[in-house]
């Protein structure tokens, strides 16, 4: 459902699959060595740190995203009017009362905005998690266990990668009483296919790797080794695809609501984007009702896609950013 | 061919699965139709009960078959072309509303997506060539930002800023209405205009994708062996670019065009609703405003079989560009 | 599948009439329009009316009325009816009709039909046409969208100019449906099966109007020259281009593109503002938008609660706030400005309102009623129920949505606990025909006098059965008896009489608690044609999509291109 176009074939993920070669870390790196998930979780969060200090892009994302989460946590209490109250002061355009004017209700455009903040990023974050967890879970098994099972996961997962997401879930979403939990099942039921091909393909190079020959070999069972002996070792894997998810699913929930499926008895910047375009806002010239809304879910996207992009330099030095590099080539011809 | 052959398995197998999930929603859904039918004709007055039985007949509501036949009939309709009845059109068919409005989101949808992924291509190109200046870095963080826009709300500007403001460009519609659709000189001049705006939002929402990805991908491959001996023969810069690093680097995105536009007919949907094209997409949100789940689920079944047509035709252009992949690779 | 009448009324929902429209009619269309334009060269100068009758996607072909997805300008501009009745003061006007009469036991209509009528192909009109109809809706009872073979025994033509309806029993209560019917020419429709599947490409009536030219994109009709009074007609060209959505009907509107609408949009203010010479709304109350109680539910069962909900709600807000100001607040009485002759005496002729929203009073009811306040702020009765309702609502109607977000906020100040549940249109209907919710917010039926919108919502025999619309159960002798009274004559005084006690009953025992006037809406330009209807002179409802048969009709004999 992304209505991101090339959210599969973004650099992030298309550059997931190109540099496995030169990101899988091999036998004997830190991260391959057996250990516990916790331990594997703090290597990788300092080296995430070292990321966000190295490199700009990431820095940048990072920067953008914790402001978002700052707002969707601490913005309730920043806020005190009902971002639902309706008033007698309808279409108001911005003024110090109202920094961002009111809608045709007489509602408080700010005060909905920085209210839908949290809906926003609550649900995009749980979503992309969901649709990380089924990646996770059939790019897994199905990368581990081969054979049959792989073959009918690998199936699924190609069939589904054709099926359009937004169609699908349009149509799927319209059957149910309009809710956010009802668009996030679906949207995460519709997206999981491509992370989980990126992690098939992860597990399958890792699946003869001496650490999980020799945890079969002791005789561990097979859940423990997907998910304790495989799993930590791909986490690096899984948070760039959650990035990407993220970004997809905001979009995709956004896209649902502004059609409508959204549930009105909360706000949100696809419900809101919804009621200005279905409230005439557009003819009343109310763009601090319809701007607002879509340009925060752009920052916010755009901060996540900074991040991915970030991610993608450190994990594969050749995208970093070399000064003239052409210029460079050039005389070195001219040497020659 | 292998390969093809097991592509083209996969292509049948989705539109199977497409077809039965469209199966069962409706029926998996709380609610039960027949009775959401009859109360919505009785919202006209009175309705005689016997009728209703025919109605439900009408619309195979009132069947005792057992599922699995009914999902043989299904099948066997759907292969016979016949969608169902359009309840917002009653008594027009799915297949008739949509043969109405395929050609206009056809022709919207390859004009904008084919501008869309030459320009992305070669300033993706162009970037790569350019990285590390400020031209790039600028562009990048453009690009950046316009790859997580919502298309409806780029849409929203666009009419607003472009259309209602400045009055510049039709902005609903998909032609004069005062003309009489044909191969008339003024009737083409008059779609391609209404075009512009809607074909503007789509190629501006998707052309970031196709160049980030054309400007990693040109950058990785830059790096390659074969393109510093290249250079180190003395070719020109332009030879360089694209015989050698531009042929070999759009592989990917090759591969991203096909599995990239079963999303961009998706959001080619959402931006026909913002300029009220008179194409599938609007027809689909018509739908939805309507509850006419038939013509819904007759506009996902093709939009997925249209999708699914394009990946195969992408596969077979792949097939040509990289003749690896007549041996290779089974992932 | 309605032939056309009067309908129910319901609610208006997102923007604007979408949702409306369907409610009302069942007729596709919505929105009828018509704009102008002049064009023409040298002495020969052709008016054109441009109207917008639908908001949403292309037109699919359907000129048959008794199709429940009709096109625009079928109803009553190329099929006519027998007799026009105003939706807003009841006054009736011949068309192919010219009289009728009933018998003394009110069991047998007698209409005499207009002479020197001409179907568009040429051939003459006759009562056996009128008879040809009617007897098609006994064979096709999808068409009867009125259930008028519910209650007739025969209709036949007498001779060329007399139809015969003969009743099972007294029901003139079914005039207004018969002088409704779209009456279609027996030598063509004699065998096209099932009309409500004819989709009718060469369409022959005898009304101002014969189709020109369909397509998906635009229906345009010409003058029909043979029309019994063509010299009031002077639109020449009528066009009904698709418009996709409100934004671009008010556009349209503004550019002079078109001329007549009938749009619920927040923006129809803006419309009005930028050019007030030439731009007009004239919104007609119809049908109160109402919170219909569950009679069944024990705290709603009690008049006080019911009492102290209306006491509390601020109407005057959810007018403004919630409908953009063109819904006014409701009357106790249920009855729509212009239908004051229906008063009971005590009310001097001026309709009783609500008076503002008083939630200390309210609460006062709640205290007298035995009710106490819990620590929670919501009160209880001795048993320890509380005062928590849930209102179901159709969650594609946002206005409704709003208004009750509204009623939300009002009752939490009296101590009521309110919660939105916002279901699918069509869960919306089942539920509200089968009694299943506490609260909810709807419309109703309306026709040419209030009996038309208090029969079906409180009589007792519409509680149970597939066609519920005594959605609250509703059940009182005094009310049947009075609906009964009514029911039984033609005589417009004893009619009178039953509905000033019903309409006592509704302001006294608050059955349903009205809250606002649902509005038909109604949007037109002067720049190219005058005459319009306006609250001055309401000689129809003006809403460009046909409401009650005939309405769209009386608009076009009496426009004249402005000079």
């Amino acid at each position: 459902m992304s209505q991101s176009p090339l959210t599969p074939l973004s650099p992030a993920l298309g550059a997931t699959e190109a540099r496995l070669p030169p990101t899988a870390p091999q036998p004997g790196d830190t991260l391959y060595r057996r250990g516990s998930l916790g331990a594997k979780a703090l290597a990788v969060l300092r080296s995430a740190w070292r990321a966000i200090a190295s490199n700009r892009k990431v820095a940048a994302g990072t920067g953008v995203i914790a402001f978002f989460a700052l707002v969707a946590l601490l913005g309730p209490l920043i806020i005190h009017q009902d971002p639902l109250k309706y008033t007698l002061t309808l279409n108001a355009s911005p003024s110090a009362a109202h920094w961002l004017g009111t809608n045709q209700g007489g509602q408080d455009v700010f005060s909905q905005l920085v209210i839908g903040t949290r809906s926003s990023v609550f649900w995009a974050f749980l979503t992309g998690m969901l649709v990380v967890l089924i990646s996770i879970t059939v790019g897994l098994v199905g990368g581990y266990m081969g054979g049959a099972v792989d073959d009918a996961l690998s199936l699924l997962t190609n069939v589904f990668l054709v099926i359009p997401s937004l169609p699908l879930a349009i149509v799927a979403v319209q059957y149910f009483n309009r809710s956010t939990i009802t668009i996030a099942i679906v949207v995460a039921l519709t997206n999981w296919p491509w992370g989980a091909r990126v992690l098939r393909a992860q597990t399958l190079s890792m699946r003869s790797r001496e650490f999980v020959t020799a945890a079969r070999a002791s005789g561990e069972k097979t859940w423990r080794i997907i998910f304790a002996e495989i799993f930590p070792n791909e986490i690096s894997i899984v948070a760039a695809n959650f990035v990407t998810t993220t970004i997809q699913v905001l979009l995709a929930v956004a896209g649902l609501e502004f059609l409508g499926f959204g549930d009105t008895n909360t706000i949100s910047w696809g419900i809101m984007l919804n009621q200005a375009y279905s409230s005439g806002a557009l003819l009343t010239g109310s763009w601090w009702w319809f701007a607002p809304p879509g340009l925060c879910i752009a920052l916010l996207g755009a901060g996540l896609a900074l991040l991915n992009f970030g991610i993608d330099e450190v994990a594969d030095p050749r995208l970093r950013v070399r000064r003239r590099p052409a210029l460079l080539a050039r005389k070195k011809l001219e040497a020659a | 061919m292998r390969r093809l052959i097991r592509r083209i398995s996969i292509y049948l197998l989705a539109i199977w699965a497409a077809v039965t999930i469209n199966f069962f929603l409706p029926r998996l859904a709380p609610g039960d139709p027949a009775k959401a039918l009859f109360f919505r004709l009785s919202q006209h007055g009175y309705v005689n009960p016997a009728l209703l039985q025919a109605l439900e007949s009408e619309f195979g509501l009132d069947t005792t078959d057992p599922l699995w036949l009914q999902y043989l009939k299904y099948l066997n309709n759907l292969l016979h072309g016949n969608l169902g009845i359009s309840t917002s059109a009653y008594p027009a068919t799915v297949a008739q509303v949509i043969n109405q409005d395929i050609r206009w989101t056809l022709v919207l949808l390859s004009i904008s997506v084919l501008i869309s992924f030459v320009a992305g291509t070669l300033i993706g190109v162009f970037m790569a060539w350019k990285r590390g200046t400020a031209l790039d870095t600028s562009l990048s963080a453009i690009m950046t930002f316009l790859y997580s826009i919502l298309y409806p709300w780029l849409a929203l500007l666009v009419v607003y800023f472009i259309g209602f403001k400045a009055g510049w460009l039709p902005f609903s519609d998909g032609y004069d209405l005062s003309l009489t659709p044909g191969w008339s000189l003024d009737f083409i001049l008059s779609a391609a205009q209404h075009a512009i705006l809607p074909a503007f939002t789509i190629v501006i929402s998707t052309v970031a994708g196709w160049m980030l990805t054309m400007r990693n991908s040109m950058i990785t491959t830059l790096s390659e062996d074969y393109v510093t001996m290249a250079r180190a023969k003395g070719l020109t810069t332009r030879r360089v670019m694209f015989a050698y690093a531009a042929r070999n680097a759009v592989l990917p995105s090759v591969t991203g065009f096909a599995i990239a536009i079963g999303s961009v007919v998706g959001g080619q949907l959402l931006v026909e609703i913002v300029f009220s094209y008179p194409g599938i997409g609007f027809a689909l949100y018509q739908g939805i405003l309507s509850q006419d789940y038939a013509l819904a689920d007759g506009i996902l079944l093709l939009v997925i079989v249209a999708t699914v047509v394009m990946n195969l035709i992408v596969d077979l252009l792949y097939t040509v560009l990289d003749p690896r992949t007549r041996q290779e690779r089974s992932a | 599948m309605a032939s056309t009448s009067f309908s129910l009324a319901q609610a208006r929902g997102r923007r604007v009439s979408t949702s409306i429209l369907v409610t009302f009619l069942g007729a596709v269309s919505l929105l009828v329009t018509a704009c102008g334009g002049t064009s023409g060269t040298g002495n020969t100068t052709k008016h054109t009316l441009t109207a917008i009758c639908s908001v949403g996607g292309s037109y699919t072909e359907n000129m048959s009325p008794f199709s429940p997805n009709v096109n625009c300008g079928v109803d009553g501009l190329v099929y006519e009816n027998l007799e026009y009745v105003n939706g807003i003061n009841g006054k009736e006007t011949p068309m192919l009709g010219t009289s009728y009469t009933w018998d003394s036991t009110n069991t047998t209509l007698t209409f005499k039909t207009r002479q020197g009528v001409k179907w568009s192909d040429n051939t003459a009109f006759s009562a056996n046409d009128v008879a040809f109809t009617f007897n098609m809706l006994k064979t096709y009872p999808t068409a009867d969208g009125n259930g008028l073979w519910q209650h007739l025994a025969s209709v036949a033509a007498t001779d060329d100019s007399t139809v015969v309806f003969t009743f099972q029993s007294a029901f003139p209560t079914d005039l207004p449906f018969i002088e409704g019917t779209y009456i279609v020419p027996q030598h063509l429709w004699s065998s096209i099966g099932d009309p409500t599947k004819f989709v009718n490409q060469t369409p022959i009536g005898t009304g101002p109007m014969k189709l020109k030219n369909f397509s998906p994109q635009i229906i345009s009709y010409v003058k029909n020259p043979s029309y019994w009074q063509a010299d009031k007609v002077k639109v020449d060209e009528l066009d009904y281009p698709v418009v996709s959505s409100n934004d671009v009907a008010l556009e349209k509107m503004e550019a002079g593109q078109a001329d007549w609408t009938a749009i619920f949009d927040p923006a129809v203010n803006a419309f009005v503002q930028k050019d007030s010479a030439h731009n007009f709304s004239y919104p007609v109350p119809v049908v109160p938008a109402q919170l219909i109680p569950n009679l069944k539910n024990p705290l709603l069962s009690q008049l006080a609660v019911r009492q102290a909900i209306s006491q509390a709600l601020d109407r005057h807000q959810m007018s403004v706030s919630g409908e953009a100001g063109f819904e006014p607040p409701a009357s106790p009485t249920g009855l729509m400005p212009g239908q004051e002759a229906y008063l009971s005496a005590q009310y001097n002729g001026t309709l009783p309102s609500f008076g503002p929203a008083d939630p200390s009073g309210a609460e006062t009811t709640l205290q007298k009623a035995g009710f106490t306040k819990g620590s929670d702020g919501i009160y209880a009765d001795a048993h320890g129920n509380k005062l928590s309702f849930k209102v179901t609502v159709p969650g594609d109607y946002s206005d409704y949505v709003a208004d009750l977000q509204i009623a939300q906020q009002n009752l939490k100040a009296a101590g009521i606990d309110l919660q939105l549940n916002k279901v699918s249109d069509d869960d919306f209907r089942t539920d509200r025909a089968t009694h299943n919710f506490e609260l909810l917010m709807s419309g109703g039926f309306f026709g040419p006098t209030p009996y038309y919108y208090l029969q079906p919502l409180l009589s007792s025999t519409h509680i149970s059965g597939a066609n519920a619309t005594n959605w609250e159960q509703w059940s009182d002798p005094t009310t049947d008896q009075l609906l009964n009274q009514y029911a039984a004559t033609s005589d417009p005084a004893a009619q009178k009489q039953a509905i000033q006690g019903l309409t006592d009953i509704m302001a006294k025992n608050l059955p349903v608690i009205p809250m606002l006037d649902a509005v038909q809406f109604f949007e037109y330009t002067t720049t190219h044609w005058t005459g319009w209807p306006t609250s001055q002179n309401p000689y129809a409802i003006g809403s460009s999509y046909q409401l009650a048969a005939g309405d769209n009709e009386q608009v076009i004999l009496h426009l004249q291109p402005a000079s």
